[in-house]
């Protein structure tokens, strides 16, 4: 059984390749051997061949089969399209790349079936060791990583709002996927955690304008994470807390050194739960001076606390 | 172990014919079994069928040719499968995730083979340098991560200094390193401890001074990775935090992380009063207290910190 249908997905697999013009379902019928000759028997079979082909990147063209009448689909797989461009990996560097799917684990797969691709896999270099991280992969990953290397933007809801970004990076860090690049709706700068993106991201359009900026994710900050409209906040924060918060700010945030050692900061907020959860997490060494609403939601907050307790 | 499906052995044959075909001389049984991770009996099965592939009319002239010769497998004619199948964009994130990963160790080489397989795999998917992926593991010392991973292969006791639980001063601790590994992009080691007298986990970039002994250990003794502590009997609490405010508890290491409903269940153990506060201050109405060791007094400890934080915005509305 297994065979049968190996041995056919093969032959498809070469019959589309091979051809320049379109083929339509009946020639394929006729050309790949191992299909049923019954017209429904066929169909199914031949869709799910498709849709198996497809489900593992093979990338089979619907085009209109060319002069017939009536109009008829017809299918190929354009060789560039299919065919791995050779890296050129040397052999030092293939074993660098096997070491560092043994080491650091991706996802749940022990094997990525990508190394096959680059020319399978060489005796283990770092045996049996457990790996030294695991990677967790996210369903939304793959359409991201390519939006990015296709210029395209990518769709997805995200707090309860339809975004629209074009991508710039994919970061890794403090154990979640994040992505980068500029909100095209809010036309800002935005950076989204991967994981907290609600159902699938869906490739958009092609971005028009090449990104400008770093490949590297960005503030992670927690008032800029999954942001909203831009705010500026300004805060106080007290001498003794002056080192520590400039140094959790970096060096690009405005800083203004009073008299007395303590320090009024300017920070662009766009998440502003992340922002009061940032702050209250300072302790009374810091307080929001304004806008007037960001510092009564603090007021209001630290209110049902203490009322709650009294 | 399961049989594979008509469409693994189909990835697994769209990667070995080419490899295999680029070879015109063949290549050795057993390098092509270790290299695609088949046996022998798969491998002779995986060629009767590439032998039945071919184009219309399936003239011997347009069929791929197979065999086993002295040990050495050939494949022939095989010009629709000359190249691999294109890397999936799952396959080339998983890749490059990985590849970034292990650059990003502690003391790794950026350049070398390492740094110019990123480059070319990069180039091949039509991405940039950095091919548009950053992967931080965590930070830490390179030299004491190197002296960790050295003893942990070596089995060579470590002494190192660590901080107490408040953070105020080291303490030096023997220790059998038994892992190190990465977990929400903290770098922590795993280990027999000689003051506890048992397993114990440290973070890495905690650690302010590693030394290797000339004492080996005999089996390492490891610990689940979620068990990071210390080894006084810290006093314990139980919160109920709801989902949606999960991520500000999400680095901080559990005793215990069980999902409840809409809300997790953190089990805690508490160095400082004044962290566990602050913490449910900023959880405000996300988190309930399920049980507290009562040498805690939580209730006060929160109100404090909040009037504390009030002050600072007087006149206060009562």
């Amino acid at each position: 059984m297994a065979v049968d249908k190996l041995e056919r997905l093969m032959n498809l697999i070469a019959a589309l390749l091979h051809t320049r013009v379109p083929l339509s379902a009946a020639e394929l019928q006729t050309r790949v051997g191992g299909y049923p000759p019954e017209a429904d028997a066929f169909r199914r079979q031949f869709s799910r061949d498709k849709k198996d082909l497809r489900e593992m990147g093979v990338p089979i063209r619907v085009e209109m089969v060319p002069d017939a009448d009536p109009p008829l689909e017809g299918y190929r797989i354009e060789p560039d399209d299919y065919y791995l461009p050779d890296p050129h990996l040397d052999a030092d560097e293939l074993a660098a790349l096997h070491l560092a799917t043994r080491l650091i684990a991706v996802g749940p797969e022990s094997a990525p079936r990508g190394l096959f691709k680059l020319g399978g896999m060489a005796i283990s270099p770092a045996g049996d060791a457990p790996p030294w991280a695991s990677v967790p992969s996210d369903q939304n990953l793959g359409v991201v990583f390519d939006a990015i290397h296709r210029r395209r933007s990518v769709e997805f809801g995200y707090r309860g709002r339809a975004r629209r970004l074009a991508p710039r990076a994919l970061g890794f860090r403090n154990g979640h996927w994040y992505v980068n690049g500029v909100d095209l709706e809010l036309d800002a700068e935005r950076v989204y955690r991967l994981d907290r993106i609600d159902g699938e991201v869906h490739a958009g359009d092609a971005v028009s304008a090449p990104l400008d900026g770093s490949d590297e994710v960005g503030s992670l900050q927690p008032w800029h994470v999954g942001g909203d409209d831009v705010r500026t906040a300004t805060i106080l924060v007290d001498p003794v807390a002056v080192p520590t918060v400039t140094a959790q700010l970096g060096p690009a945030t405005p800083v203004t050194v009073r008299d007395d050692g303590s320090a009024e900061v300017t920070l662009e907020v766009t998440n502003s739960d992340g922002f009061r959860t940032w702050l209250l997490g300072l302790g009374p060494t810091v307080e929001v001076i304004g806008p007037a609403d960001i510092r009564d939601d603090i007021v209001a907050w630290l209110d049902r606390i203490v009322g709650a307790d009294a | 172990m399961t049989k594979p499906t008509a469409t693994q052995r189909l990835a697994r044959l769209l990667a070995l014919v080419p490899w295999v075909a680029a070879h015109p001389d063949g290549v050795p049984v057993d390098q092509v079994c270790e290299r695609f991770g088949v046996t022998r009996d798969e491998l002779v099965g995986d060629l009767d069928v590439v032998m039945m592939v071919g184009v219309h009319p399936f003239t011997p002239d347009t069929m791929i040719e197979a065999w086993i010769d002295d040990d050495r497998v050939m494949i022939h004619y095989a010009d629709a499968f000359s190249r691999p199948l294109r890397l999936t964009a799952d396959e080339a994130v998983t890749l490059i995730a990985a590849a970034r990963g292990l650059a990003a160790v502690p003391g790794a080489e950026s350049d070398g083979p390492l740094g110019r397989s990123i480059a070319k795999l990069a180039a091949v998917v039509g991405a940039g340098d950095s091919a548009g992926v950053d992967v931080d593991l965590g930070g830490a010392s390179a030299e004491v991560f190197e002296i960790l991973d050295t003893a942990q292969r070596d089995h060579r006791q470590v002494e190192i200094d660590y901080p107490d639980a408040e953070g105020s001063h080291g303490v030096t601790r023997r220790i059998e390193p038994a892992r190190l590994f990465s977990s929400e992009g903290r770098w922590y080691v795993s280990g027999w401890c000689h003051r506890a007298g048992d397993a114990r986990v440290f973070r890495v970039d905690r650690i302010l001074a590693a030394r290797v002994t000339d004492d080996g250990f005999a089996a390492p003794v490891d610990r689940a990775p979620d068990t990071v502590g210390f080894d006084d009997a810290l006093p314990q609490v139980e919160l109920e935090v709801d989902r949606s405010a999960v991520w500000l508890l999400d680095p901080v290491p559990a005793l215990a992380r069980e999902e409840v409903g809409d809300a997790v269940r953190f089990r805690l153990a508490i160095g400082s009063g004044t962290w566990l506060a602050r913490t449910l201050v900023q959880l405000g109405p996300a988190v309930r207290i399920v049980h507290s060791d009562p040498s805690l007094d939580v209730t006060e400890l929160v109100a404090r910190e909040a009037r504390q934080l009030r002050d600072r915005y007087a006149p206060r509305r009562v």
